[in-house]
């Protein structure tokens, strides 16, 4: 069943007793708590995954939960708590902020435990068959550019994490809305009318923060990984020529594996993993400033792949 | 007595090139190391057998095709003291 196929107040039931249980790309999450709009939220951000009904409780992957503030704070500038597994990771954030918290919450679990993966501080999207990742520090544009290949077509397998199985060679899709920040809020809303954003976290740690839904084909397709083709490494140039020029592999390699939250605690089967990738795929650093043009030459580049096979 | 240079574990790294660049990781110490073309004929070198630095200087022209030895006895020894630091390759003593 699809989380649209259920009213948020039924929603807003489930998470005040059993938990909504969650289908999130290869994790089952069970999400708990009865803060206002958070529902709602959920509804419109994440309407195509699928929810578990009779879920096991052994198998699912993280039990998290978004709860009120304590004492006064129920009331008083009220406030979100998180939760995970009965442990509070962090301080309470404004009660307007739930859905981020959420979110964050989850990229902390997904960081903390899911060592079966390979994780790259990347985004990763799939186009022609082929995914193609976008490992960078923050403030080089990534996400910006992740909604902008979205929003023009290519599948959403993830804007945080490049989950790698080394055995498969697949990177999973973990398909989930994109936190764009401060100046890209206004730069995505007005750059396609099919932009479905949330409403605006003010003044976070990370500046203004708000979500981009993931379209519907990309949630559709959460079960379905893809094979890595492409790294490009992006960085956002105020007034930037569009550039995309290969870049050496060994380059990529200290690149890649400086970008991965578990490059070290992998060990031998990281090293091994990173190589790999940076032998299979095409390395490319792209330098950019206008969207359009930077999605064009992606594209472009996918596209006469395609035409010389 | 000679110091004398020892790869013994050289089977436990995995190594990759990529443009003359060899990157190697070391399962021992979990470090991923980047080295030069010379720094990874010294170790295949003592992967073999014991060397000394004189032996080492001895045979590095061949592992090069050259005629004479790539690097000076004085930066040999400070790249066999690196590596040992790094835990790449162990010396001893011996009496030869």
């Amino acid at each position: 069943m699809r989380l649209n196929q259920l009213k948020p107040s039924v929603i807003a039931d489930r998470m005040r007793h059993a938990g909504l249980c969650l289908s999130v790309g290869p994790f089952l999450v069970r999400v708990f708590g009865g803060v206002k709009g958070l529902p709602e939220l959920l509804y419109q951000m994440y309407g195509e995954a699928t929810i578990i009904d009779d879920a096991d409780h052994a198998l699912v992957d993280y039990h998290v939960s978004i709860g009120p503030g304590h004492g006064l704070r129920r009331w008083f500038r009220p406030q979100a708590v998180f939760g995970a597994d009965a442990t509070h990771p962090f301080a309470p954030f404004p009660r307007a902020h739930a859905f981020a918290l959420l979110e964050w919450g989850l990229n902390w679990c997904i960081a903390m435990q899911a060592h079966q993966y390979l994780m790259f501080h990347s985004a990763v999207l799939e186009r022609n068959g082929k995914a193609m990742l976008l490992p960078a520090e923050p403030g080089s544009g990534k996400s910006t550019l992740c909604a902008a290949l979205m929003l023009n077509g290519w599948r959403l397998l993830s804007d945080e994490f490049g989950l790698y199985r080394p055995e498969s060679g697949l990177i999973e899709a973990l398909p989930r809305p994109i936190p764009l920040k401060n100046e890209s809020i206004e730069i995505i809303r007005n750059y396609s009318s099919e932009a479905v954003l949330g409403p605006i976290c003010r003044k976070t740690r990370k500046g203004d923060v708000a979500h981009l839904r993931p379209t519907a084909a990309s949630l559709l397709a959460s079960d379905r990984p893809a094979r890595p083709a492409y790294v490009v490494f992006p960085r956002y140039i105020a007034g930037a020529e569009e550039l995309l020029h290969p870049f050496a592999k060994g380059r990529a390699f200290l690149k890649l594996s400086g970008n991965s939250f578990n490059y070290r605690l992998q060990g031998a089967r990281g090293f091994d993993a990173v190589a790999d990738l940076v032998d299979d795929c095409g390395t490319y650093y792209l330098e950019f400033s206008d969207l359009d043009r930077a999605v064009e030459r992606l594209q472009r580049l996918v596209e006469e792949d395609a035409d010389a096979v | 007595m000679q110091k004398m240079w020892h790869c013994p574990s050289y089977d436990r790294f995995h190594l990759r090139e990529w443009e003359d660049e060899f990157f190697l990781f070391d399962a021992a110490s979990g470090d991923t190391h980047l080295l030069n073309a010379l720094s990874m004929a010294i170790l295949s070198l003592l992967k073999q057998r014991r060397l000394s630095v004189d032996g080492l200087i001895e045979k590095l022209p061949e592992a090069f095709g050259a005629v004479e030895s790539p690097i000076k006895r004085d930066q040999l020894t400070g790249y066999l003291q690196q590596f040992e630091e790094m835990g790449l390759i162990v010396s001893s003593r011996s009496c030869d």
